[in-house]
């Protein structure tokens, strides 16, 4: 069953656009983050279903129910803001209490489930505390709770977690992922912050410039970028785009990147060939390669027709990792960043040979920037969301 | 929220229009007397339109000598504002900025002393006064006026002086100035803005003070206010006068609510509201 | 600057800059406070001892005890006064303060041309309250005020002038400080209210509540503060009201407006009767703060005045 449903949905303010035909579809029980940049679209689109911003144009469906003509208070959503937005001299159980009791709910089934929420939440201890003498992470908590005890429909987390410390971050993380489940409410999340939308969301829509450019699990989003935009948002540290030319030879696909000599051919194996074949596309362009740092590894067998030469302009050690700038030989700019295993060591100014895993390789076309072999078509090319 | 149509807006303001037109009508209908020929004011209905007069200008200006109430009302307004301004600033700028035992005490009392009810207050003043011989004598009443207008402004000053950022004048501290100096070199041209928003409500109030006027004042020292309240009572009212009069007294302060009215809708909140 | 000048010459040397240094906060609140003194706590003195003696006229006789106080607690009038003024104050202030905020509630999403519009309201609330007096009584005069006319006369409300009878009396001067002081209330309720965060209004809207619901459980309850403080100075000014009294009915007919404040005029003015005026005002300023620090208790933590 669908949760909820977003149809070509656009947002207007004046002349500027927000929010460009954005077509979501959410399964009942299910947590999406929309992940961008700020400015791209996503707080506009997440008020839009909250009722807080007007429709321009497009429907909102939430449990197959067109909402677009609804206050608020009848979506059946609740909301968690950036700032907590909590009712100040009200307790944390009067606040909790806030939303069922406007909704005149009895006054013992009101107990019942703010003791639950308590519970659930572990602010027992707090229940009659001042909620501005709380600690952010707390406030949070309080205003998560509130959003859960009326078992809404849907939950809206506007960038829930991010004016947290970098540790309550991570514990609160994991608690709305838990309730989230536990209650199996569908939610929707939305935040810049890709780690937060990697660990939490069932599905991530990526957002820039008003539009989705891609809406698929965490590990499609991270690997199957569909296009140069996602490719260069999602990641840390981002992915190595690489300008190229192609050349298809004995059935594999090679891609000739970098200045020096003329560039260096990379091998990017028979599957990206087979894809590209398969779709007929024409070689002659111009074309980017993707790849992200941990499919570089640094070649030591000697082989020098299928490892690159690159020098180490910085290095640095991030404990599991370390992480490598690399610059063509004898060239100063920066050209390709590699994560590779912390014993490697290495000093700055050292050659070394690295290769790339063309299994992980990603083309995207230089004019279009959208994925050709390796990622998954934009939203724009996949068929309509099911209206079955 | 959820963004405002323009049609409400426009729906508020013309109500609130209507608001004001309802609460400014009655003074235009005042002021309107001082200009109507004397004939017109009791017909029935009441008339609206006439041609003004100005007549009963130059007759209260002459009669009254209405130029000398006039002055003893700035004398009187003016030197309360002034010795106000001079005793309350130093004070202020001190429970503002400095560091004063028992401050939360001294603002206590000093509002306590603005409820003091005036009527109350006259008849010790009026027999002190009359032992120092400072009945109907302009001094005499600037000091009295000085139980509601000392603690308001050294008040509201005090408050305001307070959200003033005080950067500077820890770096003139540091530079090696006296705190004498950092009050007159540094803060006393901080707090001139609000120095001039509070010393003007001071006068406001000063100018329409009514009962120590009448009750310490005398014939040498009658201020407008009490002028006005004399129309009234001798041998039948004086409606045209008391219009002139009033007028009189309305224009310095529409001036000054003109310029200043988020100052003073502070002011009156005792500073409660950030106007 | 100027100043530079006085403060180089005034620049402290030696050990009296160490006394300055050190007693400069004290030197510069002293002159306010001893002012204070003077106006303030020294006249009060002065008041209880006249009110422990027999007076003639403004000369101080023989010490009386507490003969003026009994004199007074038996005098019917004193009470009526009391009442008077509490009806007054009762009646006045929560109708302004509910007109007011609900006048606020109205315009607070905004208007047009409110650079204009404010300051005109504000308007009769800074005038001498004199002046408000004679402008009511120049629109309630006998059967040609323009109030007299097209509202008490055409209505029938009472015969014989507003002023004739005690209840309609009562009822002008309510009205006049309801008339003078609402539109304060509604700019500083205005202010207020444009002052209050927004993020729980969102929030509730979220959570559905109802607008009279946001109104009585989040605005109402941020207002607190305020409304605590513009109802304690509305009970201070109103409870010694005295100027539109004097103008209007000079406390009649019969007894029935004499204000606490008017009452005190006429002992001393009238009837010279120093002694108990000032036993009245004793009683007056005792029962003043009683009061006033009874409001300043039950908003103590609302209020936020120091």
């Amino acid at each position: 069953m669908s949760g909820v449903r977003l149809e070509n949905l656009v947002k207007r303010y004046g002349d500027v656009l927000a929010v460009d035909d954005v077509s979501l579809e959410i399964e009942k029980g299910e947590l999406i983050a929309l992940l961008g940049p700020s400015g791209c679209g996503k707080t506009s689109t997440l008020k839009m279903m909250a009722g807080l911003e007007k429709i321009t144009e497009g429907n909102i469906y939430i449990e197959g129910r067109r909402v677009n003509d609804l206050k608020p208070e009848d979506r059946d959503v609740a909301m968690v803001f950036e700032d907590y937005s909590l009712y100040h001299r009200m307790s944390v159980a009067q606040n909790i209490a806030f939303p069922l009791r406007v909704r005149k709910v009895r006054r013992a089934e009101i107990q019942k489930r703010v003791g639950d929420m308590l519970e659930l939440l572990e602010l027992g201890d707090v229940a009659n505390a001042r909620v501005q003498d709380l600690s952010g992470g707390q406030q949070q908590r309080v205003a998560i709770a509130r959003a859960l005890v009326r078992e809404p429909a849907l939950l809206l987390l506007d960038e829930p977690l991010s004016h947290l410390d970098a540790d309550m971050k991570v514990r609160l993380r994991t608690e709305i992922r838990w309730l989230q489940q536990e209650r199996n409410v569908t939610a929707v999340l939305v935040t810049h912050d890709q780690l937060e939308a990697l660990a939490l969301a069932d599905r991530i829509a990526v957002m820039d410039s008003a539009r989705i450019h891609q809406y698929a699990s965490a590990s499609d989003v991270y690997e199957r970028p569909a296009n140069i935009i996602v490719a260069a948002f999602v990641g840390e540290p981002p992915m190595n785009l690489l300008d190229c030319t192609l050349e298809a030879v004995d059935a594999r696909l090679y891609a000739t990147a970098g200045s020096a000599n003329g560039g260096v051919a990379i091998d990017v194996g028979s599957s990206a060939f087979d894809e590209l074949a398969a779709h007929d596309v024409d070689l002659s362009g111009a074309f980017v390669l993707g790849i992200r740092p941990e499919h570089i590894a640094v070649s030591d067998d000697g082989d020098v027709s299928s490892s690159i030469s690159a020098e180490v302009f910085f290095s640095e050690w991030l404990g599991m990792e370390r992480l490598l700038m690399l610059a063509e030989p004898g060239g100063k700019e920066h050209w390709i960043t590699a994560l590779v295993r912390s014993e490697f060591s290495v000093r700055e100014g050292d050659e070394i040979r690295i290769t790339i895993d063309p299994d992980h390789a990603v083309i995207f076309d230089g004019a279009s920037g959208r994925a050709v072999a390796g990622g998954q078509p934009e939203p724009s090319e996949q068929p309509e969301p099911g209206r079955a | 929220m959820i963004e405002d149509a323009r049609p409400r807006k426009i729906l508020r303001t013309l109500g609130l229009i209507a608001i004001v037109i309802a609460f400014v009508f009655p003074v235009y209908w005042l002021l309107s007397f001082s200009f109507k020929p004397e004939r017109l004011f009791f017909d029935l209905p009441p008339v609206w339109t006439f041609d003004p007069i100005v007549t009963e200008w130059v007759n209260t200006f002459r009669t009254l000598k209405l130029w000398e109430t006039i002055i003893n009302s700035i004398i009187v307004a003016g030197g309360s504002t002034l010795l106000t301004i001079l005793v309350g600033t130093p004070a202020s700028y001190s429970l503002a900025r400095l560091r004063v035992r028992g401050k939360t005490d001294i603002m206590l009392f000093i509002i306590a002393s603005r409820m003091a009810p005036a009527v109350a207050l006259i008849i010790p003043f009026f027999l002190i006064y009359q032992f120092l011989d400072l009945l109907d004598s302009h001094i005499g009443l600037i000091f009295a006026y000085s139980t509601f207008n000392m603690a308001l402004y050294v008040w509201l000053l005090t408050v305001m002086t307070r959200e003033l950022p005080a950067d500077l004048e820890g770096v003139a501290e540091a530079d090696g100035y006296h705190p004498f100096q950092v009050f007159l070199r540094i803060g006393l041209p901080l707090m001139r803005p609000s120095i001039i928003a509070v010393g003007v409500l001071a006068f406001i109030f000063a100018w329409n003070e009514f009962p120590f006027a009448l009750l310490l004042g005398g014939r040498t020292t009658e201020t407008l206010p009490v002028v006005a309240a004399r129309s009234l009572s001798a041998g039948g009212v004086e409606w045209a006068r008391l219009a002139v009069i009033s007028t009189v007294m309305v224009i310095p302060v529409a001036v000054m609510v003109f310029f200043l009215h988020k100052q003073i809708v502070r002011g009156l909140s005792m500073g409660a509201v950030r106007g | 600057m100027a100043t530079q000048g006085i403060a180089a010459a005034l620049a402290p040397r030696g050990r009296w800059a160490e006394f300055l240094q050190r007693y400069l906060p004290y030197l510069l609140i002293a002159p306010a406070l001893i002012l204070l003194i003077l106006v303030g706590v020294i006249p009060f003195a002065y008041a209880i001892y006249l009110s422990l003696h027999n007076t003639f006229f403004t000369d101080v006789e023989s010490f009386a005890g507490i003969a003026n106080y009994k004199d007074l607690v038996s005098d019917p009038r004193f009470w009526g006064a009391l009442r008077v003024t509490t009806i007054v104050t009762v009646v006045a202030i929560p109708i302004q303060l509910v007109m007011a905020l609900g006048l606020a509630l109205l315009f607070y999403r905004g208007v047009f041309g409110g650079r204009v519009l404010s300051p005109l309201l504000l308007f009769p609330s800074v005038l001498a309250p004199i002046v408000m007096a004679i402008m009511w009584k120049i629109m309630l005069a006998g059967n040609w005020g323009i109030l007299s006319y097209w509202v008490v006369e055409r209505f029938s409300l009472v015969t014989g002038g507003v002023f004739g009878s005690p209840s309609p009396a009562i009822g002008t001067v309510i009205a006049i400080d309801i008339f003078q002081w609402v539109p304060f209330l509604t700019l500083a309720f205005y202010a207020g209210l444009q002052a209050l965060p927004l993020a729980p209004f969102r929030a509730a809207a979220v959570d559905g509540a109802s607008r009279w619901q946001v109104l009585r459980l989040l605005t109402i309850p941020m207002l607190y503060p305020l409304i605590a403080v513009l109802f304690l100075l509305r009970f201070i000014d109103t409870f010694k009201i005295f100027d539109s009294v004097f103008i209007l009915t000079r406390g009649g007919p019969g007894d029935s407006t004499t204000t606490i404040s008017y009452y005190l005029f006429r002992s001393v003015f009238e009837f010279w009767e120093i002694g108990r005026a000032a036993a009245a005002a004793v009683i007056v300023f005792v029962l003043f703060f009683v009061m006033t620090s009874i409001v300043y208790r039950v908003f103590h933590k609302r209020l936020r005045l120091i």
